[in-house]
């Protein structure tokens, strides 16, 4: 069993905290809240329960051990690090007030030139949908789950025989498009419009053995996507993976220029498989009719992009197999 | 010192033990337990690919039958691991394919598979039976065919949830005409159409067939085809459920239904038309299992269904069921163990559907077996969970997703504290809980001091300062897996808790405060935890130490740091430096 005060992580509270995180069930409220009190940052010193190993010595022995969880030996104490030794990195208390805008979801109160990239904050959504769809993987519901509903937007139904009124309003849909020479009953499409979700496809960029994923829904219209797709490969190819010296340059001096891939001025095109396993240049279609036919993307070398078209799946299909 | 038991004797009782957790026990008793055990150990599961190394795992279980084994982490599921990341299963097959000859069963979580490790298992596993791909990545149906045309003796063949690159579906007519062995075959992931006729005959001569979980592309006037060829399927998961509506198609799905008196479960139904849904209701009454989240239609014909399957124990459903689609359910199912229901129109601005957290309260009140949950909804009220808690508390495993983050208690606007409190109070079985809404520090409070027996743990938006996670780590002695996004946790919290990482399987951390040097400093500390950080915005120490990474992975070890890491993930070394693989 484990000291109550200090728990089986080995982390121990000391000085005047102890109390705020002892466990005394009659002070447990549960029907109604009352502000918590944080004890002082100053107050707070978390020991760093290491085991140093045997003979790791240094350590000075501040507290008892609390007994140990795994049975591992609990000999030493290192006190390494106290709140004071930290930049202030705990942030401040949420806001307990509504929480309908999206973008209060996280605080970052660290230094801010670290230029810290919260997937959380949303831009502003397109009206109809709610900020919640910026938010990368949430809410969470898997992949597979999110194109099979998408698909279900665009698979053709023969009868519609919903029995409750709809209560979808009017929305920027992909149905609308599947309504183009097919039988789609108007109130199947206006029913499965609630449907609209993710559409993850997989983004590979010749010479980077590492693919991307990009949410195509989340893109009104060709440029947004080729200057999302820039601003993911081209740090990208800094950071890269294993390459020698000059296959680095190339690709380094190649993505510097942006990729520019819908009027023809770069190193690179985007080009995409669609439905029937042919390769084409990404642009030439209406937008809506695009994200109905996309499989993934690729961004190819100019020099290799002759013969784009109907039969040319056979040649550009790459297996990727991994680091083995 | 004489032994007691001779070793055949000893190994024959050990034969009897099927838990891991036995076996470590019986292996820790004394040398010559830990030799004899070694060797007739048959089954091995691996929670985490990189916890261990092929050659550690063949070198102390050299009669490996079966392997089971887990990669990346739970978070990948949303995207929230890069392409890339790792989790490749080749060098695993080929260390097998040289030490386990009779190697039978592989079952792979959300790991990547490629055709070549397919077919060094279809080559090297001469007598090789099961194979699951569970939410894997890869590999195409070319793979597929190699598995279907060499092994002769395949039983299982289920690819759940994997992301197959779809080819053609020729792949299943490499099965050979005396293949006879299939007892179960989950293609449900795959989007082109078979050989029908090639299925058909495959079914036919399958006579242990159980379970067949077809594809989309299979056309419901061609079930009945099937059904027929294999009347004592336990398992089933349609194609598209939608047609022409004609009578002589629903009388033969009817009549091929009828013939199936064993149909336990029932999966599949994509486009429904709701017109066919009772050519079913013969088989209803026999239903344990129902996997209707892919049923787009409306609560009238999901309750009619539904309160035909009196023996209901496990219920996968859309939002469309309304609240009260969840009464009738309540109402009809008293063995209902298990319900998830997922949102139809999750990034809508508006609810589409009449669904609250008054149809899982009402399912939480009628249905007194109900252990594990997993809802989607877009209000909740600390009173609702309350309610829940004092009604159900043999609850193991509670998953609430309130869509709109740090959402309030929707009737009092405060934090969903108490609700999720009275959970962990009331629950004390609990083993899973994925929590949503607004959360203070106050919430984890609770979670450390009565969740006792969670294992794993997911967060999200939550908490307000590392008393958060302290409180967690610290409290919670069973926990094994911890993923938390978007929290404002840092670093204090986290290396004063250093050693529990040891005791849990993983720790995922993103979008959360904790600094490159706190990352650094835990790597070196603990050489049997690799830290890894992943960050793409290029390597950590060219930014200030203060900085906090993007995402954190934090893992036991015994196989060292892993060398497969691409160039956006770096493990944080004892030796001091930024180590890339």
């Amino acid at each position: 069993m484990h000291n109550r005060g200090g728990g089986s992580g080995g982390g121990v509270i000391s000085g005047g905290s102890m109390s705020t995180l002892s466990r005394e069930e009659n002070n447990m409220v549960m029907s109604s809240e009352e502000s918590s009190s944080y004890p002082d940052e100053s107050d707070l010193e978390l020991g760093l329960g290491l085991s140093l190993g045997g003979g790791g010595g240094k350590a000075k022995n501040k507290q008892p051990p609390p007994p140990a969880a795994t049975g591992g030996s609990w000999d030493q104490y290192a006190r390494i690090l106290t709140a004071k030794d930290f930049p202030s990195v705990v942030s401040t208390k949420a806001s307990s007030s509504s929480s309908s805008s999206s973008s209060s979801v996280t605080k970052a109160t660290n230094n801010g030139s670290c230029g810290t990239k919260r997937t959380a904050e949303p831009p502003s959504s397109p009206p109809g949908r709610s900020a919640v769809s910026q938010v990368v993987g949430w809410p969470p519901i898997r992949t597979y789950r999110m194109n099979s509903l998408v698909n279900h937007a665009k698979s053709p139904v023969t009868e519609d025989f919903f029995s409750t009124a709809d209560k979808c309003e009017s929305k920027n849909i992909i149905m609308d498009k599947s309504n183009h020479g097919g039988n789609v009953n108007n109130n199947v499409a206006k029913e499965k419009r609630c449907l609209k979700a993710s559409l993850f496809v997989k983004v590979n960029m010749d010479g980077i053995p590492i693919g991307r994923k990009v949410d195509l829904n989340a893109y009104s219209c060709y440029k947004a996507l080729a200057h999302a797709l820039d601003d993911m490969f081209r740090p990208c190819a800094a950071v890269g993976t294993k390459r020698s010296n000059v296959e680095e340059q190339v690709v380094v001096a190649a993505t510097r220029q942006p990729l520019k891939s819908l009027d023809g001025s770069s190193d690179f095109v985007l080009t995409y498989e669609d439905k029937e396993g042919d390769w084409m240049l990404v642009g030439d279609v209406p937008w809506e009719m695009f994200l109905n036919s996309v499989r993934r993307l690729r961004i190819m070398r100019t020099a290799d992009v002759n013969g784009l078209g109907p039969g040319t799946h056979e040649r550009n299909r790459k297996q990727s197999t991994g680091p083995i | 010192m004489a032994y007691s038991f001779p070793e055949e004797v000893l190994e024959h009782v050990f034969s009897f033990l099927s838990s891991d957790r036995d076996r470590n026990a019986v292996s820790l008793v004394c040398k010559s337990w830990y030799e004899i055990e070694r060797w007739c150990r048959r089954r091995v599961f691996i929670g985490n690919c990189y916890a261990v190394s092929p050659d550690i795992v063949i070198r102390r279980f050299p009669e490996v039958r079966a392997l089971e084994m887990k990669g990346k982490p739970h978070f990948a599921d949303f995207n929230l691991v890069p392409e890339g990341w790792g989790a490749y299963v080749h060098p695993w097959i080929r260390a097998m394919s040289a030490a386990y000859p009779l190697l039978e069963e592989i079952k792979l979580k959300r790991m990547v598979v490629t055709d070549e490790s397919l077919e060094l298992i279809a080559r090297s596993f001469k007598n090789f039976k099961v194979l699951v791909l569970s939410s894997c990545e890869g590999f195409t149906t070319d793979g597929l065919a190699s598995i279907a045309a060499n092994c002769r003796n395949l039983r299982e063949l289920d690819l759940r949830e994997s992301e197959v690159e779809d080819l053609s579906g020729h792949w299943l007519s490499h099965f050979p005409d005396n293949c006879t062995s299939l007892v179960s075959l989950n293609m449900s992931c795959l989007g082109s159409e078979v050989s029908f006729s090639a299925l058909e005959r495959l079914v036919a001569r399958c006579p242990n067939l159980r379970t067949l979980r077809l594809n989309r592309a299979v056309p419901i006037e061609k079930l009945p085809n099937l059904l027929h060829r294999a009347p004592q399927l336990v398992e089933l998961g349609t194609g598209a459920y939608s047609a022409e509506i004609r009578s002589d198609i629903f009388s033969n799905l009817a009549e091929a239904f009828s013939v199936c008196k064993q149909l336990k479960g029932l999966s599949g139904f994509w486009d429904v038309v709701p017109a066919f849904l009772p050519a079913m209701y013969s088989v209803c009454s026999g239903i344990t299992s129902l996997n209707l989240s892919y049923a787009t239609i409306q609560s009238p014909d999901l309750v009619k269904l539904v309160s035909q399957c009196r023996n209901l124990q496990r219920l996968w459903v859309l939002d469309y069921i309304e609240d009260t689609g969840l009464e009738a359910l309540a109402a009809s199912c008293k063995d209902l163990q298990e319900l998830r229901v997922f949102p139809s129109d999750p990034f809508g601005a508006e609810p589409n559907v009449a669904l609250t957290e008054q149809g899982l309260v009402s399912v939480s009140e009628g249905c007194p077996k109900l252990q594990s949950v997993l809802y989607f909804c877009r209000q909740m009220s600390n009173a609702a969970l309350v309610t829940i808690a004092r009604n159900r508390p043999e609850m193991i495993r509670f998953r609430l997703c309130i869509i709109e983050p740090q959402a309030p208690d929707y009737l009092t606007l405060e934090p969903l504290d108490a609700g999720f409190g009275a959970i962990v109070e009331n629950c004390k079985e609990l083993r899973r809980l994925s929590m949503s809404g607004l959360l203070t520090d106050k919430v984890f409070e609770y979670i450390g001091n009565h969740a006792k027996k969670l294992e794993m743990l997911s967060i999200a938006f939550a908490g307000d300062s590392d008393l958060g996670l302290h409180h967690v780590l610290s409290g919670c002695e069973s926990l094994r897996k911890l993923e938390i996004r978007d929290c404002p946790f840092g670093d204090k919290a986290l290396l004063a808790n250093a050693a529990k990482l040891e005791t849990m399987r993983s720790l995922w951390m993103s979008s959360c405060s904790v600094s490159f040097g706190a990352c650094k400093l835990l790597g070196q500390k603990m050489p049997r935890l690799n830290v890894e950080v992943i960050d793409e915005r290029g390597p950590p120490d060219s930014r200030p130490e203060s900085c906090p990474v993007e995402k954190l992975y934090v893992y036991r070890t015994v196989a060292g740091r892993r060398a497969d890491m691409p160039g956006f993930v770096w493990t944080m070394d004892g030796d001091k430096s930024l180590t890339f693989s």
